[in-house]
């Protein structure tokens, strides 16, 4: 169904890693899109391919297979010097700022530099296009000159966000971009970058770890488990329509600032299985508590469970 | 008598700007006692005096550190050394990387253990597995055998606590022990502080920025702002009622399944 305000289309994209005689399955056929103007959350804990599926999205890793359309331009086929260009469509935000600048290069060339490369304007343009995203991320014209130590982690932050925005990407991927930071600052970004994808009109993928900080910031939910989207949702039912258990399972491990310190933590048990085995069944039927015989059997599809609601359950909540 | 008494204490490095201002407070034992603050509030610089531990250029220029009748900063390197595993021992954020990459988990347990005793070999095994399974690592053959890099982070964050609780110390200080885990390990680590304090009367002094795990594991809670403990308590009363708006603005800024969002 060709709906004119889909951006980005991923359609049954794996990755397989060779590790010795092995293969490792990092994403097992991802389907999922991103329209203009709306973010999507991706969560899941570490080693479930949240960051592999974004450096696909990226195109800075190949799919294994499956493709990815980005304005109907499926861009996986691309050659490095098509690709070289098509590249300013999609832009990163990293988690940690410091270490993705370069010590010794001034906030301002840093800023300039995207805009230089790509559209070939002259340094002095670059510089006062620069001072203008400055003040557009909240940060004043000064500095320009400043260099990345002299900033805090917030601050730095904002920059690589203005840098990321500097040549009109159509699509921004957030990977872990508010994790190293405080939760004061945390949510300043978080609400810059929402009032960013509004203003611009861009699609988004946030990824985090946070559940409550990812459904903050973003229309859609993608829970992943071992290399598979196990419940598609929107965020702002998350916690009424949640139906996976895995997805339970995440909201229960969020301790909750008001708690009761008398009330038992609900835990999962276990750690997520290795992606180097293929497993006949669920790959949460290990740690799950709803796990029946035919959990053990076959792999539950992703299904429709209700308007923009996906679950990969056979005994769902 | 309180078991730890920090009285006034400024610590400042290289005679800069001081790093902790004047801090006093009591723990008392039995208790867990939260430290929480944004980056650069000083709660690490903090614990680290406690374990003499400061990196180098760091000193306590004024006040006391009593631990059980004992100012610990009139001691010197030697008599220190006794204190710490002994009577103060630390978990750090990252254990792995506090861990020997190239020794097996049995050895360096070992050598921990037998830096303050000598004790016949056998008996460090059996001290150290009966240690590993109150922390629910049922394998511990395998554990034992094992390189870091073939734990988990849950493992090896449950080894670094059983490893700093085996001599059982009177005080343990852990330094963000649960956030570099995913959330469901982190629950289940939580669980495991608990249980030390709930089971075996542990002492403990937790320094995080998770305000969540703090909410839940404390007694009382501290809470730091630039160098200063800007308020000191009762866990119900910083969390139910906080007298500094500081506090306030921390609790809300944390994001909450259910509160609010910025996304339309």
């Amino acid at each position: 169904m060709p709906d004119k305000n889909v951006l980005l289309m991923v359609k049954n994209v794996s990755k397989e890693f060779p590790v010795k005689k092995n293969k490792l399955y990092a994403v097992s056929d991802v389907s999922f899109s991103v329209s203009r103007g709306e973010t999507l959350g991706l969560v899941g804990e570490s080693g479930c391919g949240k960051s592999t599926l974004a450096k696909m999205i990226a195109g800075s890793l190949p799919v294994s297979t499956g493709s990815i359309t980005l304005d109907g331009v499926d861009y996986t086929g691309l050659s490095a010097r098509e690709f070289r260009k098509f590249r300013r469509n999609i832009q990163m935000v990293f988690q940690d700022p410091l270490s993705s600048f370069s010590p010794r290069m001034r906030i301002g060339t840093y800023l300039c530099e995207p805009r230089i490369n790509y559209d070939h304007i002259s340094r002095q343009e670059a510089m006062e296009e620069a001072g203008v995203l400055l003040e557009k991320v909240g940060l004043p014209v000064e500095f320009l000159n400043r260099y990345p130590h002299e900033l805090s982690g917030g601050q730095l932050q904002r920059v690589a966000i203005a840098r990321a925005i500097a040549i009109n990407p159509k699509l921004l991927i957030c990977d872990e971009a508010t994790g190293a930071l405080d939760v004061s600052i945390q949510n300043v970004i978080a609400k810059l970058l929402v009032d960013l994808v509004e203003e611009k009109n861009i699609g988004c993928i946030f990824i985090g770890h946070d559940l409550a900080l990812v459904r903050s910031v973003t229309q859609h939910i993608a829970i992943m488990y071992l290399g598979r989207i196990v419940e598609y949702l929107d965020s702002e039912t998350l916690e009424e329509k949640c139906m996976h258990p895995y997805t339970r399972a995440l909201l229960e491990a969020i301790f909750d600032v008001y708690c009761d310190q008398n009330e038992d933590i609900k835990l999962l048990t276990g750690e997520p299985p290795s992606p180097l085995v293929v497993h006949k069944g669920c790959p949460f039927a290990q740690r799950c508590e709803r796990c029946r015989n035919e959990c053990l059997e076959n792999r539950p599809e992703l299904a429709e469970a209700g308007p923009n609601h996906l679950v990969a359950c056979f005994n769902p909540l | 008598m309180s078991l730890l008494e920090i009285k006034n204490c400024t610590i400042r490095y290289q005679n800069g700007e001081p790093a902790v201002s004047n801090v006093s407070f009591n723990v008392e034992k039995g208790e867990i006692v939260s430290l929480v603050g944004e980056s650069g509030s000083g709660k690490t610089t903090l614990i680290r005096a406690i374990l003499g531990i400061l990196p180098s250029g760091g000193k306590v220029t004024e006040g006391q550190i009593i631990l059980d009748g004992t100012d610990i900063l009139k001691l010197n390197d030697r008599q220190m050394e006794a204190v710490r595993g002994n009577n103060i021992s630390m978990i750090f954020q990252d254990v792995g990387a506090s861990m020997d990459p190239v020794k097996q988990v049995k050895s360096q347990y070992m050598e921990s253990i037998l830096v303050h005793e000598r004790i016949p070999r056998d008996t460090c095994i059996e001290r150290a597995v009966s240690m590993l399974k109150r922390m629910h690592l049922t394998d511990t053959e395998r554990v034992m055998n094992a390189y870091p890099f073939e734990l988990s982070g849950g493992m090896k964050q449950r080894v670094g606590i059983a490893m700093g609780m085996t001599a059982q110390p009177k005080l343990l200080l852990a330094d963000e022990p649960t956030s570099a885990l995913d959330v469901t390990i982190q629950a289940q680590v939580v669980h495991e502080i608990r249980e030390l304090r709930d089971k075996y009367g542990a002492t403990i002094i937790l320094v995080t920025h998770n305000m969540g795990v703090a909410s839940y594991l404390s007694d009382k809670i501290g809470v730091m702002q630039k160098s200063r403990m800007v308020e000191f308590g009762s866990r119900d009363e910083i969390i139910f009622h906080p007298k500094e708006q500081y506090t306030r603005d921390l609790m809300d800024a944390v994001p909450k399944i259910g509160g609010k969002r910025f996304a339309r």
